[in-house]
């Protein structure tokens, strides 16, 4: 009964697919493609030749502090050159030539450069920059900054300190990258692209010391990583296929940093080290493909398959003369480390009918941990010998199956509906399965042309495998704990859009995002989290062409957390609230024939608050804040057709406070070296004047 | 999940109950082709002619749209629009933009055509395409230049529907996108429903190694959320805490270690001043010592202490 049943199921589909398909197959008859032999096109007009602009002119800054140059490169006062322009050349034989520069006189500097024959072949280069200004009031004792080797001054005390140095903490990130494309027999398409990206300098890193003592110091940084892609596509109108291969090296200049112990107890720790990232590589192919058997039926796919290696030599166990030659159970990770990964990835989309689509997907995927796991004898603080442990390997597979229904039931009123189940296991982790079940609808009408509203809500439902603490541990978990990636978990997100346009000139839209999480059954970690964010834009274009706009956005992320210290101990819950508003506005226009203008002012003030009682006593962490304005104006000068002149200028203030780091000198924290980080503060004036020379 | 394929079922059978397709109506092209569209749409007010600046306006490259149907490869046959009198009621085939009776999907097909293969392979079934974005929702087509290849142009449009997020890049921490050295399109294959969010790579990890290739690992002592989901800890559009972190540390941590003694202390803001509290607290928090929390490869480094 039950295979009569399946078979009947079976042809029932059979017939509606074949209906729809006689259906769809009618919808896709297409007008005749005309002769075009006749058609002359002399209203086609192409301008061959140079076309774009460059901007060329000075740059000039007052007091910025590293804050303000963080990502701009603008770290000291006064003039910067400056370039920057969009454009290119054109032949008559399809032949180009493009540009782009941006900032090309700072060291936040990008140039790309893109040419060859329209349709036939494509040569690309790039280079881009981007400064890092992590040092804000940061000061060590350390000397040596950049280098793998860091050494104390010889006035160094714990108790006074000793010499300061200003810790710059700055890094610099080069991209360089080229790549071409060929095309042949309109079909078929190759790629390929080289990158290398280098990033120096120095950052924040820790150690730590006898018995709980710590010691912040600037990290040497020499990366380089080099990526080489290519791609082999073939597409006609039915089919698309195409193999992808990338690799990517990545070696770091340092393989550890060797510092001299602030807080020594003299029982050979007078040295430390610290590891740093491991050089690693990672290669992967993958082949995708979409083909349209009608044009309500289609498929695409994507199967993915990746291997890293990562080999490093290993450090010893200790500096320590003691521990030095302490036996490690492999000298590296002995070339038999390997994560594999695997992506697979498949999708139906079933158009039957006109205004109906289903759409169905699956994907699958997998790290697979093969790195062998052995028995370690750590050394803890150079000084002493922690219990042995096996390094843990860790893999994940996870799957995602996902059925969705559109009905446009009028042409101004729209349907979804959904389901989605999502299944992920770990190894070695306390939790070794998760389900998620989430159900999701949406209705859209748009009941006039001038407003279109937009209504989305889910509700999803995790549960999890029995929590078990796997071993090994120094100090085990409480075992209420929870870990929120892997608890049991009920939750909602409500999504409300709409825009509204009263006039052809103005445009207005709001839109409200609400997320619940409830970790139902988490008694320690994370047990709720809230986010909201509430937006609204608006726009109005005045006939002469002055546009005027504003937004606001109100965001406001919430959670609660609880902890014990141990099993029976009384319960600390934790509220925290992060409340971060943004708005600006601005116009931008001109006057008469050669004068153009602008004026924005955007504003973005954040507040964080930490609240933690026990047994209902307990005192609020101060408030996180801060406030950041940037008002810019600038006014635009066209001399001719040729020439333009830019005049513009912007102040930036920037006021933070943060009790993490406020007053917190080097030495104030018994036990602990800080870098003396402030919270920064700022308040920068930038005028720039550009020439534009338009080709 | 066992109910998973009978819902399909259910839901095809569904799908077919209302399920006549109209067949389209005939239709036909113009005999001049962009000839007799620019007649009337060269004028200035139009706004078509920069399209002469673009690739699509090339007349050299085959598959460029003006070296074949010229206006109507996108627009589809209008020779009744050219010959109605009443233009504004006799439309193009495909009209493109908002409040057009051309739905996305017929939008998109035109487009299609010609860029199908690349990053739209995974278009069908992707986010944008199941919410029926059109490609003209970003792209423009009658310029020199699209302002999406921009990259601060880029998310201006981006932030139109996504709007808390220009609020996010604003925030105190994050990448560097309002200073146009990364793009939306960094990290998002806007086109391509392949993985999650529309990353340009098969998970977020993949994503964000392609810049920060050194928390690849795999490393001797792994951090588990690390190696399983960077946004697990980091809010990679910006965030109110340093290094772009989900919530300020102890907390972060305090998610998933609640070990007697430090790990499970209830820091409150009365220990700002507590000697034996502050070095948990203060400066970097739980990273005043485990400084490693992407991984260690020191064979000491089991707590990610180095």
């Amino acid at each position: 009964m039950k295979r009569n049943k399946k078979y009947t199921l079976q042809l029932a589909l059979g017939a509606c697919l074949a209906i729809s398909a006689g259906n769809a197959l009618a919808a896709d008859e297409k007008a005749e493609a005309p002769d075009t032999s006749n058609w002359v096109c002399k209203f086609c007009v192409v301008p061959y030749g140079w076309y774009g602009d460059l901007k060329f002119g000075v740059l000039w800054v007052d007091d910025p502090t590293p804050k303000f140059a963080d990502y701009r490169g603008l770290i000291d006062d006064g003039f910067y050159a400056d370039l920057n322009g969009v454009g290119g050349w054109k032949g008559e034989a399809g032949h180009y030539f493009d540009y782009y520069a941006k900032n090309v006189g700072l060291d936040s500097r990008i140039l790309r450069l893109d040419g060859g024959k329209q349709g036939t072949y494509d040569l690309r280069a790039g280079y881009q920059e981007i400064p890092r200004y992590l040092g804000h009031g940061t000061v060590t004792p350390f000397i040596g900054e950049g280098k793998d080797v860091l050494t104390l001054p010889s006035d160094w005390s714990p108790v006074n300190g000793g010499t300061m140095n200003v810790a710059k903490l700055e890094t610099n990130r080069t991209v360089m990258d080229a790549g071409l494309t060929l095309k042949a027999f309109s079909n078929w398409r190759f790629d390929a692209d080289v990158e290398r990206q280098e990033k120096d300098g120095s950052k924040t890193s820790a150690g730590t010391l006898f018995f709980v003592n710590g010691a912040l110091f600037p990290s040497p940084l020499k990366y380089t990583t080099d990526r080489f892609l290519t791609s082999l596509e073939y597409v006609n109108s039915r089919v698309q296929l195409r193999a992808d291969y990338q690799a990517s090296d990545f070696s770091n200049g340092y393989s550890s940093v060797t510092w001299d112990n602030p807080f020594t107890v003299g029982f050979g720790d007078e040295l430390s080290r610290t590891g740093l990232m491991p050089d690693n590589k990672y290669q992967q192919f993958s082949f995708s493909g979409a083909v349209r058997i009608t044009d309500w039926l289609r498929f695409n796919g994507k199967l993915s398959n990746g291997e890293a290696k990562q080999n490093d030599s290993f450090l010893p166990y200790s500096i320590s003369p003691d521990y030095e030659d302490r036996p490690l159970p492999r000298e590296s990770l002995n070339g038999k480390l390997e994560t594999s990964m695997y992506n697979i990835a498949g999708r139906l989309s079933a158009r039957l009918s006109k205004g109906l689509d289903l759409t169905a997907s699956y994907k699958s995927s997998e790290r697979d941990n093969k790195t062998p796991s052995d028995l370690y004898e750590p050394v803890m603080f150079e000084i002493y010998p922690r219990p042995a442990r096996y390094n843990r390997i860790y893999s994940y597979e996870r799957s995602l199956s996902r059925v969705e229904l559109r009905w446009r039931a009028l042409y101004n009123l729209r349907f979804l509906a959904g389901y989605r189940y999502e299944e992920r296991d770990r190894t070695n982790q306390e939790v070794a399965h998760t389900e998620e079940d989430t159900w999701f609808g949406e209705a859209q009408w748009a009941p006039f042309a001038m407003l279109d509203m937009r209504l989305k809500y889910e509700d999803r439902k995790r549960e999890a495998s029995p929590s078990v603490q796997q071993g090994n541990y120094d100090r085990p978990n409480n075992p209420l704990m929870r870990k929120y990636n892997m608890a049991n978990r009920d939750g909602d997100r409500t999504t409300v859009e709409v825009n509204l346009m009263p006039t052809e000139r103005m445009g207005i839209a709001f839109s409200y995002y609400s997320t619940d999480d409830s970790y139902t059954e988490s008694v320690v970690g994370l047990t709720d989290a809230e986010e909201t964010a509430v937006s609204i834009d608006f726009n109005y274009q005045f006939g002469n062409g002055t546009n005027v706009y504003a937004f606001f956005t109100d965001e406001n992320y919430q959670a609660e957390i609880s902890g014990a210290n141990g099993a029976g101990a009384t319960p600390w819950n934790s509220d925290t609230e992060d409340q971060i508003t943004s708005w600006g506005i601005g116009v931008s226009g001109k006057f008469g024939e050669k004068w153009g203008y602008g004026f924005d002012w955007i504003s973005s003030d954040s507040e964080g608050d930490i609240f933690t009682t026990l047994a209902g006593a307990g005192e609020p962490f101060p408030t996180l804040t801060t406030e950041l304005d940037n008002i810019r104006l600038y006014v635009d000068y066209d001399i001719n057709e040729r020439w333009a002149i830019t005049l513009e200028a912007y102040n930036e203030q920037y006021d933070s406070t943060d009790w993490a780091v406020d007053g917190v000198g080097p030495l104030t924290v018994d036990g602990l070296l800080t870098m003396g980080e402030i919270s920064p503060d700022y308040d920068v004036n930038v005028v720039r004047v550009l020439a534009t020379w338009r080709l | 999940m066992k109910a998973l394929p009978n819902l399909i079922l259910i839901v095809f059978l569904l799908s077919v109950l209302p399920g006549n397709a109209l067949a389209e109506s005939e239709a036909e092209y113009t005999s001049k082709g962009a000839d007799s569209c620019l007649m009337c749409h060269r004028a200035e007010k139009w706004g078509v002619m920069p399209i002469f600046e673009s690739k699509h306006g090339s007349l050299t490259d085959g598959d460029a749209p003006f070296s074949n149907l010229q206006c109507e490869a996108c627009h589809g046959p209008s020779a009744a629009h050219m010959k109605a009198k009443n233009k504004a009621e006799v439309k193009p085939a495909v009209v493109f933009g908002e409040n057009t009776t051309s739905t996305a999907a017929e939008q998109n097909e035109p487009c299609l055509g010609c860029h199908a293969g690349h990053d739209n392979i995974g278009w069908m079934g992707s986010a944008h395409e199941l919410e029926d974005v059109s490609c003209v929702s970003c792209h423009s087509i009658h310029v020199a230049s699209d302002p999406v290849l921009d990259p601060i142009g880029q998310q201006e449009k981006c932030f139109e529907c996504h709007q808390p997020l220009r609020s996010a890049t604003l925030r105190p921490h994050g990448h560097p996108l309002r200073f146009g050295s990364m793009s939306c399109s960094s990290c998002h294959n806007v086109h391509n429903g392949f993985s999650d969010y529309l990353l340009v790579e098969d998970s977020t990890n993949d994503t964000c190694y392609t810049c920060h290739a050194e928390k690849r690992g795999p490393f001797l002592w792994e951090h588990a959320p690390a190696s399983e989901d960077c946004s697990l800890c980091h809010e990679p559009h910006g965030s109110n805490h340093p290094a772009s972190l989900t919530r300020r540390a102890p907390l972060l941590c305090q998610q998933c270690h609640s070990a007697v003694g430090h790990p499970a202390f209830d820091y409150t803001g009365e220990d700002i001043d507590d000697v034996g509290r502050q070095n948990y607290l203060l400066s970097r928090s739980c990273m005043n010592c485990h400084s490693q929390v992407h991984g260690s490869n020191h064979p000491s480094g089991s707590s990610q202490l180095r």
